[in-house]
């Protein structure tokens, strides 16, 4: 009893102190308040040239929560590099939380938007695991004025404002079933998709795009292809990626081709073809994933190429889409956005078109697919180099 | 210091501990408010971030006990997903709520009957037992839900999560804060205390003694199962969407909270109340790297650090301990 009782005196002295001093912060923090809001009245009403024009408070700075999937992987480190770049380049200051490749959770994610909710930052960027798990904490962000954008995995359309997409998903889903039937050609065969988790909106609409292309052209150019009647789920880590796609070969040692559509897929669907010896050239590959970890099988003919985006610029777009967004310059509505991007070096000589497509729900496009090369491989921007962006 | 004072005068530690336990959540408190201009003070964040604890809050709860007896169940978080998934995926079928609340809490229920059994019946460790049946449980929501995320639920389910008492404690803290109690009353001011710490220090004592070793094991993992059912019903109600991965990695976060809260890894030595503390100490310390931008990689180093330090101590108080009454 003496000890409860102690411990009873302990709380209430805690809760004591934090009275003392919340009083303490209140006077402090209700102005700052204001302005906050003030502010931000101001953005929505005058146009942005007649903001520029007044710069009566500089220190105010824009400040984003950004939120991969995951982080340590070379893919999100690309998307961080630029993302940073971004917010050097525009002043903007920028929160990058996540958790590693294998302990990331929605409720982690979720957790990490509160508190960007609690700090009251202007805007919030997330790549979501999944569409639905904190739907409605997105909302409440929205309701309190916070800009909610997603990028490279969106959620349910109206838990968000914008979501900045790296592809149309159609584009994408078309370029891998179209190199797949360049490299089949003639011969035909099996073939089996290998996705990263049931959850991943992305890779669902990808799988969704593949097998539309296929189905409209299933009794002319992919006559002689026949799909694996399973897709298999590969995970968010290396290890079990490596396990999923050796077990899918080793069962099915006829297959002809195989669809990697996720960062861990591509090193290990490379892996089990070199490990159970498949002669190089009767498995044609088609992967999406990042380039880099993709050459050395480029090199010696595994691969005949990879798809994807760069991962740096999409964190780039992201970013500055999101500042232009809360200065008022793009809005709901829009249908083109032209960034600091457009009409810039998307891979060697290829350029980014001269503003971004926004389409009627929302999304924002990044640019085409890229068909990554042996000789263009070297043009993936952001990994290993944080700097390679910048050339 | 403190646990040198401990091994000569052993009544008074849980005492201290638990005290050193409450100055470290004032002081995290404290260096977070200074490192971040106070917003960890605001009443709505300070009560918020119990949000996230709630669900290994309340397996750490549970896993006290199991701790104690010198057990240990690692599918805590197989279970709580599993339950998630039979909640979602009944009421998804029949679109009747309660009887998937029904179902979901007997799923839990079984779950911890299985561990119980195998354990209290078989001589196989629990930490085999539980390492087998984690699999086997994830194994089963992954079946049951295939490719699909279960995210239907009727508004009201939501009470939990959106709703907060004066507008300020979130109703699954207050919930929380029941069990605690139930579970404290339990540990502390009845037989059942007692008999958990007797198997933990001697088994084979404790059987002579008359202790039910068998039924209470039994009991023990069954409640924790039930808990977990709970647990995924408080979870669904803030993240409306049940899929089998949800449970991943809770079980080490649960097994940290209660082994912080001084509970003895090697059994015999156990507080509820220290679980309670601990598991308030890892909130804050899990907002408070957030609010400092250190959420990801660092708060998880922090939580490692903090599990190795705790086993190593117990470890060493351990042998401390049968040095003294061996020799």
């Amino acid at each position: 009893m003496k000890q409860r009782l102690s411990k009873v005196f302990v709380m209430v002295m805690v809760l004591a102190l934090i009275a003392s001093v919340f009083a303490g912060c209140g006077s402090q923090s209700a102005p700052a308040q204001n302005a906050v809001q003030s502010d931000s009245k101001a953005a929505d009403q005058k146009p942005a040239d007649q903001q520029a024009a007044k710069p009566a408070q500089p220190e105010k700075k824009i400040r984003m929560g950004m939120i991969p999937k995951f982080t340590g992987v070379d893919y999100f480190i690309a998307c961080e590099n630029g993302a940073k770049k971004a917010a050097k380049d525009l002043g903007v200051e920028l929160d990058w939380q996540g958790d590693p490749s294998g302990q990331e959770s929605a409720a982690k994610q979720q957790a990490y938007i509160q508190t960007f909710i609690d700090k009251g930052y202007d805007a919030i960027l997330v790549s979501a695991l999944d569409p639905k798990s904190y739907a409605d904490t997105l909302k409440q962000a929205k309701a309190k004025g916070i800009k909610v954008i997603t990028w490279d995995a969106d959620v349910q359309q109206d838990a968000r404002d914008f979501f900045v997409n790296q592809s149309e998903n159609e584009a994408l889903g078309t370029t891998l079933m179209s190199n797949m039937g360049k490299e089949l050609a003639g011969k035909g065969g099996k073939v089996a998709i290998v996705s990263s988790d049931p959850n991943a909106s992305n890779q669902n609409a990808w799988i969704k795009a593949i097998q539309d292309d296929y189905n409209a052209k299933k009794s002319s150019d992919y006559s002689k292809i026949t799909f694996y009647d399973k897709i298999i789920y590969a995970g968010n880590n290396q290890a079990d990626a490596d396990k999923a796609v050796a077990a899918l070969m080793t069962q099915n040692t006829d297959l002809a081709g195989i669809f990697a559509i996720s960062s861990m897929a591509v090193p290990a669907t490379a892996k089990a073809c070199t490990d159970l010896k498949k002669p190089i050239g009767s498995v044609a590959i088609q992967g999406l994933g990042v380039p880099v970890t993709a050459k050395d099988n480029m090199k010696s003919g595994l691969m005949k190429s990879v798809v994807l985006w760069q991962p740096y610029d999409l964190g780039y777009l992201t970013v500055e889409f999101a500042y232009k967004y809360i200065k008022g310059e793009v809005k709901a509505g829009d249908t083109s956005f032209k960034s600091s991007l457009s009409g810039k070096t998307q891979l060697k000589d290829v350029k980014y078109e001269d503003a971004h497509k926004i389409t009627s729900d929302g999304q924002v496009i990044l640019g085409k697919p890229i068909v990554y090369t042996i000789d263009t491989v070297d043009g993936f921007k952001g990994y290993p180099d944080p700097d390679s962006g910048l050339k | 210091m403190e646990k040198r004072v401990e091994v000569s005068k052993k009544p008074k530690f849980t005492v201290t501990y638990q005290k050193i336990l409450v100055v470290l959540l004032i002081g995290l408190i404290a260096l977070f408010a200074l490192l971040e201009e106070g917003i960890i003070l605001k009443p709505s964040v300070l009560f918020g971030l119990t949000e996230n604890v709630v669900e290994v809050g309340l397996m750490a709860l549970a896993l006290t006990f199991i701790i104690t007896t010198g057990g240990i169940d690692l599918s805590v978080g197989s279970t709580m997903a599993l339950s998630a998934v039979i909640l979602g995926w009944t009421y998804e079928t029949t679109n009747n709520i309660a009887l998937a609340i029904v179902l979901c809490i007997l799923t839990g229920l079984a779950c911890g009957a299985l561990n119980g059994l195998i354990i209290a019946k078989t001589k196989i460790a629990p930490l085999v037992t539980t390492l087998a049946t984690m699999s086997l449980y994830y194994g089963i929501a992954k079946i049951i839900s295939g490719t699909k995320i279960f995210s239907t639920y009727p508004e009201g389910f939501k009470f939990l999560a959106f709703r907060r008492l004066f507008n300020i404690i979130p109703y699954q803290f207050v919930l929380f804060v029941v069990v605690f109690v139930l579970f404290a009353v339990f540990f502390y001011r009845s037989n059942i205390g007692r008999y958990l710490r007797s198997i933990g220090y001697r088994e084979k004592a404790a059987k002579f003694m008359g202790v039910g070793v068998e039924s209470v094991k039994f009991g023990i993992y069954t409640l924790t199962g039930l808990v977990c059912s709970i647990a995924s019903i408080i979870y669904l109600s803030r993240l409306p969407a049940a899929k089998p991965d949800i449970g991943l990695n809770l079980n080490l976060e649960a097994i940290t909270a209660v082994v912080l809260g001084g509970t003895s890894i090697m059994g015999g030595i156990g507080s509820v109340t220290g679980t309670f503390i601990a598991v308030l100490v890892l909130g804050v310390l899990r907002k408070g790297m957030q609010l400092i931008r250190l959420g990801g990689d660092v708060y998880n180093f922090i939580l490692g650090i903090i599990l190795v330090i705790c086993l190593i101590s117990f470890s060493y108080l351990d042998s401390m301990e049968k040095k003294r009454s061996g020799g």
